[in-house]
């Protein structure tokens, strides 16, 4: 390569708007790989403006009525990341409402969907631990469903494009059983793509903690449950003291931690633990029932 | 066809339904309130309504639009709250350039629809998507919680008048990206893609075929090469690049996707060579030479010139040697600090025309017109009377928009096409192929008594030019007068180097060299303190100028205001309070110039009654001439300031010439002019009026818009009734003065003859301090508050001095904890507003600004420039703040998290 442009200037796609799921299978179908599914299309349009090209055909899903609600357990795939944000959450599911005020910037969010932030397979999808650590199934237009880490798995080999996402179910953790959530950022600027994100579910029951879920996004290349960290944190006292104690270093250096634009692989390992137990500490100290202020999911 | 709902309207548009909103609003539509800032959905200047939601319309394709009601900022005020938004914005002084003002209101209008009781936390939360480069937030903030319902934390601002705001909050102002001519071509550059090598072909066959097409290549101009200092550059390279992104050919085509096809048809081959991608390198005896006819080389003003060094300035005084062969203790610092771009939200924009006698016109997004038309002249080997340049409404500049960018490639592909033809730089040629701030490395090293005086300096500052000279060997003139700083040092000298390397040249960023040369000095200093076990306030104050003190040039210092300057602000920030073992206090001093430069004005008193002011010089945003020029004519007039216009600003063809916005200099140079201007006006004034009053014109006062006599009520005539009477009788009312200020007197021998920048002309003087809270985990570094004390001279317009304040300090934030052009081999790597991390809103601090009044006997009712200063300190202060909380100095910036990590775990890279 010895000259550059940066006038790059895409070819457009043809853009096909199916109103249904069938159709959208059958354009899906008839189009093969050429065809990229889109909900918000803000991932396609922010990779084509760094001079990706788009697709031939792009099948835009957002005229297929419905699947767009935002309930307790259950958020439509085609729901944007604004509709979530919006929705006051206690509980567990918390924890997607603080990851949704984090993903990118709120302009950005009034238009992606979750069904797009899942299938991007982008690294630093700002939903997917929090849904991880929801036990959050995705289901798709055939009636069929998988958890969502088999999802975030298949995204390594599969084209994301292929799937037609309906709808996310999870586990809510009800905060009247003494379920808390939160999911805390860290990133160098406001709105800059995550360097981590932590999303916790924890039960607490007498002041310890009974169940314990953490999923970390960005870190790594795919979004990761941290079973181990889990494991510590059961019967554990639901103090600062005593998650700051229990979630160091060692339970976390094996990851394979991601080197980007953002940041170095070596700052990631520096810096996880501290944001696991930030972001455990938030939860706690929200406990089951209050609502995040402004600045509570970052670092 | 598509059918949009806009603005309350119905629209059918053809545009692919692919093709972002953005584009067919303003390709279409013609409606240019959306901003193309970065087009990559980050700055958030094309920010539009979706329903009643925020929107980046460059990502937002068509198809998705026209499902819902699309909103602008052109939309009238009777639907909505946009209104009660102008007008906050207006009153507050929350608009300076006004290219991110159209998106932020309407950002700003969705939130407080959505939540009219939002927290300052709140607000900033939902604005973090609209950058601003101007303002620093700070008054966009108070705008937006003067309309919230939520407690005020923030008293309700003072409304004050800035000519060019009711255009900015109608989003109706023209800036270079907004430019249009009937059947105009764009244009674009084909760019070497490697940073150094022998070109070998270029073949433009393929592009030059294709229909509507035009190319321009090295063969068309009529120089080989040009330069500010050196004539080093060639404005198309055709033998050699010498870095990545160097322009090699220039393209217009009918519309962007020709272009882009056209581009890609141009086959070019370069041998790559071997490069020079640091300073420290390019100075080894053996390192390749990046200009092997340097000597040959034709040379605008004189410059030292040797191997890769392109320029330097030494100033010397005292008996260095012996200072330091006698010293108690000898202090050594080395600071680096990285490239960072001017990061203005307006890309460099033109349009060409040719005129009906060959000659053009070009009206560009310019801080300096005449600078453009002089640089053009040469280029095109035409008289300058022959080229007119107009500036357009200027969506920021900070020094990056001072030259020629692609005038000269618009003006040859408009001549050779007999088409207008228009170009807008990409984000990512802004960041890899503009002229950003230069890298520098400083050496300082000091000698010190048993007593604890620094009785020795030596200060050598390596810039990294580039691969062309451009005006960096200026720039070393203004860095080599700051090697002691504003303290009185005996024996010193300062050396600054201009140095080649493989990558983008380098130029002017806001305070030029300043923030390098502060943070040196400075963090220099509380190295010394913390070697002597002295404490760092009180080592300054041994060391500050006093009144009568020589300055390292000679200068003679008068009246120096950094003591006031630093007790203020050690108040402000209690510097003496207990606080967290986190936390930290930076303190950091310097002084600073009023650049000079020649300037004029015109002033008119109109039939209405209001004075019209006529200047060469251009409102870039700063508020120089729309609020500072504008407040001395009313009070030099006796009107108020919603009496005075800027008639007509920036236009070679209607003005006499101006220095160009740089330097801090446009309200003290132009400011000075004006008021000439307005004598010679209101002389006329008082005998126009004189004469229907029946009065002798020593009885006769001006004021409140009215000549009166004195002491006799009633006796009055109207400035308009003075304006009408005069066009029958002696015409019309207006006087032209030009400016120059007297030159300050300084020591030759100790600058040498041909030091570009000898002195600084009434010197302002400077204290910044600054509270940060350090993340001993994460390495964050979190400002809780920043206090800016700064003799500003006379406090002409105290609300928009604070504006320049609060932008100039983020921005220096901005280099000191987020921005770095990150270099691989001379290539920048991260050539997109993702990578490269302008602060937003979120990384705003609260900012103090206390104004020290020390008038200037040369400033415009005794002002000093106010533009600069603001920059060039908080690096050094923040350091010193980083310092203070972790007891350790960082010697690199910026300070990002990962960096200062490692100055805590102790794994420090130089």
């Amino acid at each position: 390569m010895v000259a550059i442009s940066t006038h790059a200037s895409p070819a457009r796609p043809q853009v096909h708007l199916p109103r249904t799921w069938e159709q959208a299978a059958d354009v899906l179908d008839a189009c093969g790989p050429d065809a990229s599914v889109a909900g918000g299309a803000t991932y396609l349009m922010w990779q084509a403006a760094h001079g990706r090209p788009l697709p031939r055909h792009l099948i835009s899903l957002h005229r297929i009525p419905g699947h767009a609600e935002v309930q307790a357990g259950s958020v439509g795939a085609l729901a944007s990341l604004r509709q979530v944000e919006q929705r006051a959450m206690s509980g567990a599911a918390r924890a997607l409402q603080m990851a949704a005020s984090v993903a990118a910037g709120p302009s950005v969010r009034s238009v992606a969907t979750v069904g797009g932030n899942l299938a991007s397979g982008f690294a630093h999808a700002d939903l997917v631990p929090a849904l991880m650590a929801l036990d959050a199934r995705v289901h798709l237009h055939d009636d069929t469903s998988l958890p969502v880490e088999q999802l975030i798995e298949q995204l390594v080999d599969t084209r994301p494009d292929d799937l037609l996402m309906t709808r996310v179910t999870y586990n809510p953790g009800s905060a009247g059983d003494g379920w808390t959530g939160a999911s805390v950022k860290l990133s160098r600027r406001g709105m800059d793509l995550s360097i981590a994100l932590t999303a916790v579910a924890l039960r607490v029951v007498d002041q310890r903690v009974a169940e314990a879920r953490i999923a970390v996004g960005s870190l790594c290349d795919q979004a990761v449950r941290l079973k181990e960290v889990e494991a510590s944190l059961l019967g554990t006292e639901a103090s600062a003291e005593a998650v700051t104690a229990i979630v160091c270093d060692e339970h976390l250096q094996h990851l394979p931690f991601r080197d980007d634009g953002e940041t170095t692989a070596a700052y990631r390992r520096c810096v996880a633990a501290p944001v696991v137990r930030r972001a455990v500490n938030v939860a706690l100290r929200l406990g089951p029932h209050s609502t995040p202020q402004a600045g509570d999911a970052r670092i | 066809m598509t059918d949009l709902r806009l603005n309350g309207r119905s629209v059918s548009v053809t545009s692919d339904p692919s093709a972002p909103l953005l584009d067919v609003l303003r390709d279409e539509i013609g409606d240019m309130s959306a901003k193309p800032g970065c087009r990559e959905g980050r700055c958030g200047a094309c920010t539009v309504l979706l329903d009643d939601a925020p929107v980046l319309s460059c990502l937002l394709p068509l198809y998705r639009a026209a499902d819902g009601e699309v909103t602008t900022a052109l939309v009238d005020d009777g639907d909505g709250r946009l209104g009660e938004v102008r007008a906050a914005f207006a009153r507050a002084g929350a608009v300076q350039c006004g290219v991110c003002t159209p998106g932020m209101m309407i950002a700003a209008q969705a939130l407080l629809d959505e939540r009219l009781a939002a927290s300052r936390a709140e607000i900033r939360e939902r604005l973090v998507n609209n950058m601003c480069r101007c303002t620093g937030y700070t008054k966009i903030l108070d705008a937006v919680e003067s309309l919230s319902t939520s407690e005020p934390s923030a008293p309700a601002a003072e409304p004050f008048h800035r000519d060019d705001v009711a255009a900015k909050v109608r989003a109706r102002a023209t800036y270079g990206v907004d430019l249009e001519a009937p059947h105009a071509l764009v244009a674009g550059l084909v760019r070497s893609g490697v940073p150094c090598g022998r070109v070998t072909r270029i073949d433009t066959s393929r592009a030059e075929a294709m229909p509507g097409v035009t190319v321009v290549t090295a063969a068309d101009f009529p120089v080989s090469r040009y330069g500010i200092v050196v004539r080093d550059q060639p404005p198309l390279a055709a033998d050699q690049v010498l870095f990545t992104g160097e322009p090699l050919v220039a393209v217009a085509a009918p519309d962007a996707g020709t272009l882009a096809q056209a581009i890609a048809a141009v086959k070019v081959d370069i041998d790559e060579g071997q490069g020079v991608y640091d300073v420290e390198s390019a100075l080894a005896p053996d390192s390749p030479r990046l200009h092997p006819g340097l000597q040959d080389y034709e040379l605008s003003v004189p410059t030292e010139r040797e191997g890769n060094v392109c320029g330097r300035s030494t100033v010397e005084t005292g008996d260095v040697a012996a200072a330091f062969e006698n010293a108690a203790l000898v202090v050594e610092g080395r600071y680096v600090t990285p490239r960072v771009h001017q990061g203005y939200i307006e890309p460099r924009a033109c349009l060409a025309t040719v005129a009906e006698d060959g000659g053009f016109h070009v009206t560009t997004s310019t801080q300096n017109p005449f600078q453009v038309r002089a640089t053009l002249s040469t280029l095109l080997d035409m008289p300058e009377h022959r080229i007119r340049v107009t500036a357009s409404t200027v969506g920021g500049g900070f020094g990056g928009k001072l030259e020629v960018t692609f005038e000269h490639f618009a003006c040859l592909l408009a001549r050779k096409s007999r088409r207008p033809v228009k170009m807008v730089s990409s984000r990512a040629e802004e960041l890899a192929a503009a002229n950003p701030r230069e890298n520098a490395v400083v050496f300082i090293r000091s000698a010190v008594d048993a007593e604890g005086h620094i009785v020795g300096r030596e200060v050598d500052c390596l810039l990294d030019a580039g691969a062309y000279a451009h005006d960096t060997p200026f720039i070393c003139a203004v860095a080599s007068l700051q090697g002691t700083g504003p303290y009185r040092i005996d024996n010193a000298r300062s050396t600054a180097v201009a140095v080649y390397t493989n990558s983008q040249p380098t130029g002017a960023y806001r305070g030029p060299s300043g923030p390098q040369m502060v943070l040196a000095v400075e963090a220099h200093m509380d190295e010394i303190a913390r070697r002597l076990g002295v404490d760092r306030i009180e080592l300054r104050r041994r060391h500050f100028f006093r009144d009568g003190d020589v300055a390292l040039n000679g200068q003679v210092i008068e009246e120096p205001t950094v003591a006031e300057c630093m007790n203020r602000a050690l108040k402000a920030i209690d510097y003496d309070g207990s606080r967290a073992s986190d936390r930290g206090v930076g303190v950091a001093c310097a002084w600073w110039t009023t650049t000079g430069g020649p300037a004029s004005a015109t002033a008119r008193l109109e039939s209405d009654g209001s004075i019209g002011i006529v200047t060469g010089a251009t409102e870039i945003g700063s508020g120089a001439l729309a609020t500072g020029v504008v407040h001395l004519a009313a009070t030099a007039m006796g009107v108020g300031p919603q009496q005075v216009s800027l008639a007509s600003t920036g236009d070679t063809a209607t003005s006499s010439f101006d220095f160009g916005a740089q330097g801090s200099r446009t309200t003290f140079n132009v400011g000075n002019a004006v008021l000439r201007a307005c004598d010679g006006v209101r002389q006329q004034v008082l005998e126009e009026a004189a004469h229907l009053l029946e009065a002798p014109v020593d009885d006769l006062e001006i004021a409140d818009g009215s000549v009166r006599v004195r002491g006799v009520a009633d006796v009055a005539v109207s400035l308009a009734e003075v304006a009408t009477g005069a066009l029958g009788r002696t015409g019309p009312i207006h006087a032209s003065a030009p400016y120059v200020v007297p030159p300050t007197d300084f020591d030759s021998s100790r600058t040498g003859p041909q030091h570009f920048y000898p002195t600084f002309n009434s010197p302002s003087f400077h204290c910044h301090a600054v509270e940060v809270e350090v993340d001993r985990e994460t390495g964050q570094v979190r400002i809780v508050r920043y206090v800016a004390a700064q003799d500003v001279g006379k406090a002409l317009v105290p609300p928009a001095i604070e504006g320049q304040i609060h932008g100039g300090v983020l921005q220096g934030i901005g280099l000191s904890l987020y921005e770095e052009e990150s270099l691989v081999d001379g290539v920048v790597s991260n050539a997109s507003l993702d990578g490269y991390k302008l602060p937003t809103v979120m990384e705003s601090p609260p900012i103090d600004c206390l104004l020290v009044e020390s008038p200037s006997a040369h400033g415009p009712q005794g002002a000093k420039g106010v533009g600069e200063p603001p920059i060039i300190v908080p690096a050094a202060a923040l350091v010193s703040a980083v310092a203070d909380a972790t007891g350790q100095q960082t010697t690199r910036l910026p300070m990002t998290p990962e960096r200062v990590l490692q100055h805590l775990h102790g794994e420090v890279t130089t």
